[in-house]
């Protein structure tokens, strides 16, 4: 078929006429950056010269010229395109004028073309608002949101799939994506665009060659509305005039493949930035709730249960699933006293595998117990926020049994001291006391009145005791003054009868009274037994009652002569008997005399 | 003459009653329904009930609860009425290492300390009754000697110093003890955090902050102001609701 062409181009009569445009690739343009003036000349390839008019602050960097020939229907068609890269310096409208084009000694003129130099930021929005595609027919990027309204921490996939149906080459990045309040997981793909398999898609009744060319993962940190900035790329586009003016025809794809008829272009391409709606996770929120989101199971696991004390038993805590696993607490363990826990090691493995983040993320317990004994292990807890289902939910693990055997072993790295406090603000506080020992309004003892009644018991008692003693020492003190005041009269009348007993010369008799009266006198007078006296006695008393020791003497010598004469009566002279008589009443008006109480 | 009769069959209903509140709340206690033991604890107090066992199983109470500040001030209670018990000296010490302050107590003369330890040796009503026997014990030994009843005159006279000695002893510390535990009023700070003011006003600098569990001693109350001292001698006004007496 290219044989065919190629024969008959030669003989076929050129017939049509001539005609000449000029356009520009776009007609808003920005300042500094190169556009294509394009010539297109119909009807013939033989263009013997151009000469495009002056056009101020327009500096033209690059020529380029491509000539196409069509067979339509039999007719032959040719055509001459000649492009200029242009470089406009300053903003503004500008016309380019009619460009002078000699085609087969002919002189032809273009139309004049109009186009609008823009600041490059004021382009760049206007294209963000437009899209920002040069080529928006040509090459597009679609973004595929899984979900844009989502819960704080709940996963979303973001796939940016370029369209194109131009040959693109050299896609670069130009702006990458910026999300702002995610955890980001960007999914790998191989990048390089040889390798990207791609697939086709029609669109609008149009074919496209699309390529996934980012993929990521996001969880949203915080609640609000969130963006993830605008994502460009660069890449640059086999493009023809004739493309553009859409409708292939055989030499088009011909020259296509060959790759002389169109022309490199450098195309922005741009994904507007994607709002997520993202609100916070319910309340309430269940204890020990850490922030998980997603759906996951866990798995605990105890080495062994039967252990001698000093000997490590491993705890493994390990939550699959999927969701953001680095965001996954690690688990809690609370042990009872008497074990010895140290920091858990913690591992994650995160899988990307097909656009969902999942993986595990295990927290493994070394644990050595130190006495012995039978333990329970309270049950661990993880709790998370499923979003499908919008509720929280709680993972328990089974409650855990140790038996610890053998005795209480102290590890020789805690210091002791240490060891004393820990235990004891670890202890719990005794048990309650059951038995009751209520007192209704109870009067403290220093306020009541039976405490202090009870010391006048005793009182009274010894009031009373002492009392009777002074009454009786007062009666017996009353009974020594009758007899002292008795005495001398009492004596006074014995002493008479002793008077008649001598005149009557009745010796015994008078001895006998005489002695009874004298005895009985210093009895009563000084409130003795007067029966009992010896004369031993009496002289003691006399000397303690400190009478005068010649009356003593007297009164001895009295009593010495009555005993006497009573056992061996002698006729005694009377005047002898007589001074006996006189000492004896002597003696008794002498103590008489004395005072009674001394 | 009837509510004569009667008033004795009442009280004792009462007791039985009160006795069966107590059981209650222990019950309540040990299974673990702190709130309500405490409730009826609370209510036997306040229909004018007091013991040991009730005060220590009230601090046990609002120790499970938390509320170490009255704990504290029950177990103190406690200790005024069974201030020998093992148990309560347990909990109390365990109390108070729950609590936020570690102040450095002030330290004491040693007159001081000696009389501090002496005063704690005894329980109140130990002294009392001791008090009492040995006075009664003093009168006997005077009654015997005034009737004679002694034959010997030397251990006699011995025997009524040596009990008048120890009466005259037990009777200067059931005074000290008496004066200690009405007189010397000692609290609880309550609130878990109490500023201490330099007035005895809302709007003055705050000299000190302290926390629940502390054991002050009342100086002097102003209005719903009451001037506290530390145990390190420091001294602040702080408001009455925020401090309970033992």
């Amino acid at each position: 078929m290219l044989f065919i062409v190629l024969m008959a181009l030669p003989t076929m009569t050129i017939a049509q006429e001539i005609s000449v445009r000029a356009s520009v690739t776009e007609t808003v343009v920005t300042m500094g950056e190169p556009f294509e003036y394009v010539i297109e000349v119909q009807g013939s390839v033989h263009v013997e010269a151009v000469q495009m008019g002056k056009v101020p602050r327009i500096e033209k960097q690059g020529e380029s010229q491509s000539t196409s020939v069509s067979i339509v229907n039999g007719k032959v068609s040719q055509s001459r395109v000649i492009s200029y890269t242009l470089v406009a310096n300053s903003e503004g409208k500008l016309t380019i004028p009619a460009t002078t084009v000699k085609v087969e000694g002919k002189i032809y003129q273009t139309n004049p073309v109009e186009l609008t130099v823009v600041k490059a930021a004021a382009q760049a929005q206007n294209g963000s608002a437009a899209g920002g595609n040069t080529h928006p027919d040509l090459v597009f990027i679609k973004p595929v949101i899984s979900k844009t309204k989502l819960y704080v921490g709940e996963a979303t996939t973001v796939t940016y799939k370029l369209y194109e149906r131009a040959d693109i080459s050299n896609v670069v990045v130009e702006k990458d994506v910026k999300p702002e309040g995610f955890w980001v997981e960007e999914i790998d793909l191989q990048q390089g665009r040889s390798s990207v398999p791609h697939t086709t898609e029609f669109l609008n009744g149009v074919l496209y060659r699309v390529y996934t060319v980012k993929k990521m993962v996001l969880f949203p940190t915080r609640a609000g509305i969130l963006t993830n900035g605008v994502y460009k790329l660069n890449c640059e586009a086999l493009l023809t005039k004739i493309k553009q003016q859409r409708g292939r025809t055989l030499l088009e794809d011909f020259d296509t493949f060959f790759g002389t008829l169109g022309k490199k272009v450098k195309i922005d391409v741009v994904a507007p930035e994607i709002k997520f709606e993202v609100v916070p996770l319910p309340e309430p929120k269940p204890v020990g709730f850490s922030g998980a989101v997603g759906k996951y199971i866990m798995n605990a696991t105890l080495d062994k249960s039967k252990v001698k004390a000093g000997q490590p038993i491993t705890f493994r805590f390990t939550v699959t699933g999927e969701g953001n696993i680095a965001a996954v607490s690690p688990i809690q363990l609370n042990l009872p006293d008497g074990f010895e826990k140290y920091e858990p090691k913690v591992e994650e493995s995160i899988s990307r595998q097909g656009g969902i983040v999942s993986g595990t993320k295990s927290t493994e317990y070394v644990v050595i117990p130190r006495a012995g004994g039978k333990f329970e292990i309270e049950p661990v807890s993880f709790s998370f926020f499923d979003p499908e289902k919008g509720e929280y939910k709680t993972l328990v693990s089974p409650r855990f049994e140790i038996e610890v055997e053998g005795e209480t072993m102290v590890s020789a790295a805690t210091p002791m001291a240490d060891r004393q406090t820990l235990a004891k603000t670890g202890g719990d506080i005794r048990f309650i006391k059951t038995q009751d020992d209520l007192k209704y309004r109870p009067v403290p003892i220093y306020q009541s009145i039976w405490f202090y009644s009870s010391f006048l018991l005793p009182l009274v008692a010894l009031l009373f005791v002492w009392m009777r003693k002074q009454k009786q020492e007062k009666l017996q003190g009353d009974v020594a003054l009758a007899r002292a005041y008795r005495a001398s009269p009492e004596a006074k009348k014995r002493l008479k009868i002793a008077s008649e007993l001598l005149k009557q010369n009745k010796q015994k008799e008078f001895f006998t009274e005489l002695e009874q009266t004298l005895v009985k006198f210093i009895g009563n007078k000084f409130n003795t037994d007067d029966l009992a006296l010896t004369k031993e006695e009496l002289r003691s008393l006399l000397q303690e009652k400190k009478v005068a020791p010649e009356i003593v003497e007297k009164c001895l010598q009295i009593l010495e002569k009555s005993e006497y004469y009573r056992y061996a009566p002698t006729s005694q002279i009377k005047d002898d008997l007589n001074a006996v008589f006189n000492d004896a009443e002597k003696i008794i008006s002498e103590l008489s005399e004395r005072p009674t109480s001394s | 003459m009837s509510t004569v009769w009667f008033l004795p069959a009442m009280l004792w209903a009462a007791d039985e009653e009160a006795k069966q509140l107590f059981k209650e709340a222990n019950q309540c206690y040990q299974e673990g329904k702190f709130n309500e033991a405490l409730e009826h604890y609370k209510k036997l107090e306040n229909l004018g009930y007091q013991s040991g066992a009730l005060y220590y199983n009230m601090g046990n109470t609002y120790y499970k609860l938390g509320a170490v500040g009255y704990a504290i001030l029950y177990y103190e209670k406690a200790a005024k009425l069974i201030g020998n018990d093992e148990d309560l000296r347990a909990n109390l010490e365990l109390a108070r290492m729950r609590t936020k302050d570690r102040i450095q107590k002030l330290p004491p003369f040693l007159f001081d300390a000696i009389i501090e330890r002496w005063i704690e040796l005894f329980s109140l009503e130990g002294v009392a009754w001791g008090t009492i026997v040995s006075f009664y014990l003093l009168i006997a030994i005077a009654i015997a000697r005034l009737q004679k009843l002694l034959r010997n005159q030397l251990a006699a006279q011995i025997g009524f110093y040596v009990a008048l000695g120890i009466t005259f002893f037990l009777a200067i510390t059931f005074g000290a003890k008496s004066y200690h535990d009405a007189l010397r009023a000692e609290a609880i700070v309550v609130s878990s955090t109490l500023n201490l003011k330099s007035e005895p006003k809302d709007e003055a600098k705050t000299i000190l902050v302290v926390h629940d569990g502390l054991k002050v001693s009342i100086m002097r109350q102003l209005d719903e102001w009451i001037e506290v001292r530390l145990p390190n001698g420091d001294k602040g006004w702080a408001k009455a609701t925020d401090i309970a007496r033992i």
